[in-house]
Order: C-alpha cells, then structure tokens, then sequence
C-alpha cells in the first residue's frame, strides 16, 4: 500500500465516525438535560411555561385526522407547544431510540397490554408522576375524580378500550334474515357459509377460539393453546387469508374475499362514517377486549410538554370526538356522558358491550405471548 | 501481452468517492455490522435457538421455494424476450428496454392492490370466468402460493431482463449462422454456440432475482394465503416480541445463503464476465 492509501483509509473511518456521532449529538445533549428534570421536578407543573415541540407517534390511520382537530388543537391552544406526528407504533423502535440514546419520540403509543409490560420490563419508559399528571389535567380544566383507575399507569396512561369482534357482509346475511350474532359464528359455517378472514396473530384470536370450544369467560386464564389451536383447525378450510393492519380487515369483506372477518370495533363504525360503506354488519358476544397505551420514552427530549399532552388526551371532549367518530374514547368516565346516542353502542366500553366482551389478561399474555405466538404460527405453515 | 508491472496507484479524484463511502458506510456498513453483532450477542445461543425452531425452518423453506419459482418463472419469461430483441438494431432494443424500466415507475404496493382487484373473488378474472358461465363458483385465485408468485414475477422479471440483455447483447450472432451453414439444425445451433454462450448471464440474472425475491415482506404477506409465511415475516413476527436475537440471527443465515450463493456462482460460471459483457 502507499502513502496516500494509508492516509486516506483512517480519514474515511474518522469521517463516518464524525458523521455517526454528530447525528447522535443533539438528542443526547438535550435527554441529559431532561434525565435532571425527570429526577427532580423542582419547577411546579404550569402549562403556561411549556414551550418548544413534541413529538408524538401514534399507530396511524383514520384516527389521527379527528385527533387533529380535537386532541392536537386543544392542546397547541392551551400550551402554544407545536406537535409533530409519526406513525407506526413500534415496540422495536422505542427500544432502538432508548438503547442507543438518540429518543426522538416524546409520547408513544404502545399497542398492547403484554407489550407494555415488555417495555417497563425492559425499562425503558419514564415511571410517571401521578401528581404531576393530575395538576397538568386539572390545570387544563378536567376533573381528576373522574379518571378510571386505569387511566394512569405507573408509566402510562390508559388508552381507549379497543375490542375484536365480529364483522359481517349484510349484503350475504341481510337484515330479516339470520345474521350472526357473536365472534363464535366463525364456526357456524352450516348456517353463515362463505369464507372467513382472521387476524394473522394469536394474540387476536385464541379467546375467541376457545370461546367458540365452549370455555366461559371466567374460566378463560390461563389459555389453554392447543385446545384453542384445535378448535381452530376445524375453522382452517374456512379461511381465505390472515389480515394484519386493521383497514385490511374493512378491504377483505368490501371486496367480497371473505363473507365474516374479526375487526377492531372502531373499523366498521369508521367505514360508515367516512366512506359511506353501510353493510358492515358487527357482533360484540365473545369478542375481546384490550387496551392500547401512551407512554413517554425514558430519556424523551420534552417529557414536561409530554405530560400536559397526555393530560389534554384524558379531557372527556377530547375522547368523545373520536368515540363519536370512530368508537375509541379515553379512560374518563366523564366521556360516556358526551358521546352521542347513536355513536355508544360502537363503543367497547358501552354497558351492553362491555358485558359480553371477554377481557384480555395483559399478565397471561405478557408472559406468554410469545410462546403462544410461536405455536400459532406453526399451527398457521402446517396448512 | 501484460503491461510492464507498474506501482500501484490509487485513481485520482478519489475525493470525488468520498461522500459516497460515508453514506455507504454509515446507512449500510455501520447497521449491518450492529446486526451481524447482536446476532451473536449471547455467543451462538440465538443461532441455538433458532434452528430448533420449526417455524424457522419452515419460512425458510416456504422462502426458499417461492424465491425459486419466481426465479424460473422470471428465466422462462425472460430468457426468450431478450433472445428476440438482442437480435433487433440496438436502438430498436433500447426502445423495449425503455419499456420494461418504465415498470419501476408503479410502486410495488400498488401493483400488489392492483392483482387483489384482478385475481380476487370478485375479480377482473372471476368476473369474466362467472360471466361466460366458464365456472358457477368464482375461483381461489388470490391468497394462495400461485398468486404470491404472479405479484413477485411482475417485480423482478424487469431485473432479470436487464441482467439478461447485459451478458446476451454481446453474443455474436454471426457465430449461430455459421454454425447452420456448417450443417447444424438451428437447434443444434442455439443449444450448442448460443445457450453455452448466454449461461453466464442465465447465472447472474437467475442469482440477482433469487437473492431479491428471497427479501420479499409486502408480496407474501398481502397475495399470500396462510401458508406464504416467508422468513421476512418470520422476522417481523420476532421484532413484535423485541426478540432482537432471533430476528438478526435470522437476517444474518439469510444474508450467509445468499452470499454463499453468490461466490459459489461466480467461482462456477464467473460472474465478472456478465459485468465486463457491457464494455464490449
């Protein structure tokens, strides 16, 4: 090798070196800086002091759109904090960010319970300060008598109950005539033929499964798997495909693929809403209840905005306009006041709903889950 | 015949290389080093854990099936349209290559929604069979291994093409015509002058669209059917679950394929003649 070849080689090096570690620089100054403000909250909670801008990454889709005028309005106009969104949420990514030191989400959503039990497992979100978040919330007008015990976690809060349930084509099963009446219909392929679409995921479909195998919501936890993976082998010629992301769900049974598919409640109800598509049929009996989660990343560049943003979420007008529009509320027992009559029975926390949805245990799953998971795709590749 | 042996010198301008081998380097070389090392965080235990997985073997058979008979469908398409048109004047040639790039211009989502309305149960296709009273029932054709295929094979047949027209553009044809005026059948005369001729861009063009295809998440898992589990979803599944461990380990064993591959095909064939086929 010459002389200009061993010179020039290092220099590379330095200079993608120098690259790396400038792009981590900044983030890492200012999460030092907030590491202090996390340990010691010496100045009061005031939402006329916030400033800069946050970052949120939600899961995306239709629901941003209401929250933008609901949720993101509210609170740019209360703390003059200008919010920037990113989508999807990802438990791999918050762990990247944290680990290597470079957060760039301020708030995220996590979209399972197991997963955020991962997560605080792993450490790697910030322990919230309840005080902190109830004067943040009642400096922005709510009443902290009517947050749900599970509206703030130990490290975050309580998103809107989602629930999987059955949806159905009214243009195969029209009105007047039999129309399935819960999750368990899957199976009922005599009397509702036609194909089925599922969730690619077990985490979407063993309750349901063993449901439909004659197990009553009490005696659910701990999952039997392989009586649910039985069960759902007697389902398998049925099946047209998995769907994974939740508008695929709406596309499969707009299509005409599959005459009954699972569906995240606040799909159908948002499909009428939006689009005009009215023959989405749905049945709550035996579908499952879970709950998503906000949380601040440790480490996030503006956690004080973080809170004040999570706090304006918990605001029964915020959680009634998307309820009202796509069926997702927040944990404030306020909110079920504000919703409209027409929008309730849409959503998972409607008294009648509530009653015949099988509620997710986050524990079983976080424990698990993975396990179960691995089982269910084995089940999935032996077809 | 070799040049007098000189210093070796580095080309000038080098410079000008730079900035490209500081973006390689930190959006390629830097991540893939960090995977090959997580990979091997816990010493071999993912590697371990991993092959006793069958859900691992099987994607990976799945993968490995799938991405074979996209490559061939792609050959069969392929192989005799470049034949036609390396025979054309070049410009002539050009002009078809124009359009085969001009596919690039179409997402890969949007095609893959595009075959869902052409093969699905009330599809182009089942449409047109129902109407002409061909069959009662509207046919599977969407989500099964068939329709994975289709939607791979309109990705990479154009990368196949390209590949292909690079090594056959500079067989002589003038070597065939002899061969047939020396008493060869044109079949003698393509199996026995061209096709030895063409292998090597057979090879590179085959090894291009195998490894692509055997990267493939968004085909598999839309046109897919409960059984086109490839191993990128395998993957997927494990970053759900923050298993960092087995998802690496997993990219690195498909990484070593391809690159095993890889060398292997160019110590057999040398793929360097396909890459030097251009200068000519």
């Amino acid at each position: 090798m010459n002389k200009k070849a061993a010179t020039t080689t290092p220099v590379v090096f330095m200079a993608v070196a120098s690259l790396i570690a400038a792009c981590g620089e900044p983030t890492s100054a200012g999460s030092s800086g907030n590491d202090r403000a996390n340990e010691q909250p010496d100045s009061p909670a005031d939402i006329e002091s916030l400033s800069g801008s946050v970052n949120l990454n939600t899961s995306g889709g239709v629901v941003d759109e209401i929250w933008e005028e609901s949720w993101w309005a509210r609170f740019m106009d209360e703390t003059g904090v200008e919010i920037r969104t990113s989508s999807p949420a990802d438990l791999s990514r918050l762990r990247a960010q944290v680990e290597s030191g470079n957060v760039e989400w301020d708030v995220t959503e996590i979209s399972t319970g197991g997963q955020y039990l991962e997560a605080v497992e792993q450490d790697l979100l910030t322990e919230l300060d309840q005080e902190r978040f109830r004067e943040y919330f009642e400096q922005l007008g709510g009443d902290g008598d009517d947050l749900m015990p599970e509206a703030v976690a130990t490290h975050g809060i309580g998103h809107a109950p989602f629930a999987t349930i059955l949806m159905f084509d009214e243009r195969e099963f029209p009105e007047g005539e039999p129309q399935p009446s819960s999750v368990t219909d899957l199976w009922n392929v005599e009397e509702f033929p036609g194909p089925r679409c599922i969730h690619e995921q077990a985490l979407y479909n063993l309750e349901i499964a063993l449901a439909a195998d004659g197990v009553d919501a009490d005696d659910m936890y701990p999952l039997d798997v392989e009586r649910a993976i039985g069960k759902l082998d007697e389902l398998v010629p049925h099946i047209a495909t998995f769907w994974s992301a939740g508008a695929e769900s709406i596309q499969l049974v707009a299509d005409g693929e599959c005459v009954m598919s699972t569906v995240w409640n606040g799909r159908p109800f948002g499909a009428q809403n939006e689009d005009d598509i009215d023959y989405l049929g749905v049945a709550w009996e035996a579908g499952i209840m879970a709950s998503s989660y906000w949380v601040i990343p440790r480490g996030a560049p503006n956690p004080e905005s973080a809170y004040a943003l999570l706090a304006t979420y918990q605001l029964p007008e915020v959680g009634a306009s998307t309820a009202n529009q796509v069926g997702y509320g927040n944990t404030n027992t306020a909110t079920d006041e504000l919703i409209d009559e027409d929008a309730r029975p849409f959503v998972a926390t409607y008294g009648p709903n509530l009653e015949v949805l099988t509620v997710q245990d986050e524990q079983w799953w976080y424990e698990h889950g993975e396990s179960a998971e691995e089982r269910f795709s084995e089940w999935r590749l032996a077809q | 015949m070799t040049p007098p042996a000189r210093r070796f010198r580095l080309p000038r301008g080098l410079g000008f290389l730079l900035p490209a081998l500081i973006l390689v380097g930190a959006i390629t070389v830097v991540p893939v080093v960090r995977i090959v090392m997580i990979s091997f965080g816990d010493g071999l235990a993912n590697y371990q854990e991993l092959f006793q997985s069958g859900v691992f073997w099987s994607t990976l058979r799945i993968t490995v099936e799938i991405s074979v008979a996209s490559t061939v469908v792609c050959l069969l398409l392929g192989y005799p349209f470049v034949y036609l048109i390396t025979s054309f004047r070049e410009n002539v040639a050009r002009r078809f290559l124009l359009i085969v790039v001009t596919t690039f211009w179409i997402s890969l989502i949007v095609r893959v929604y595009a075959w869902m309305v052409i093969l699905g149960r009330n599809g182009l296709v089942n449409d047109a069979l129902v109407g002409l009273g061909l069959v009662d029932e509207p046919l599977d054709l969407l989500f099964n291994r068939v329709s994975v295929i289709i939607g791979m094979v309109h990705y990479l047949l154009p990368y196949m093409i390209l590949a292909l027209y690079g090594g056959m553009v500079g067989i002589d044809r003038g070597l065939t015509v002899a061969a047939q005026t020396l008493g060869a059948s044109p079949l003698q005369a393509f199996r026995r002058v061209y096709l030895p001729q063409s292998l090597p861009a057979v090879f590179a063009g085959s090894m291009l669209v195998f490894i692509l295809a055997t990267g493939f998440f968004v085909v598999p898992s839309l046109l897919g059917g409960p059984g086109e589990m490839t191993l990128s979803v395998y993957m997927e599944r494990q970053t759900f679950f923050l298993n960092w461990g087995s998802a690496t380990s997993s990219a690195v064993l498909l990484s070593a394929v391809s690159i095993v591959l890889f060398v292997s095909m160019d110590r057999l064939v040398g793929l360097d003649k396909l890459f030097g086929a251009v200068r000519r």
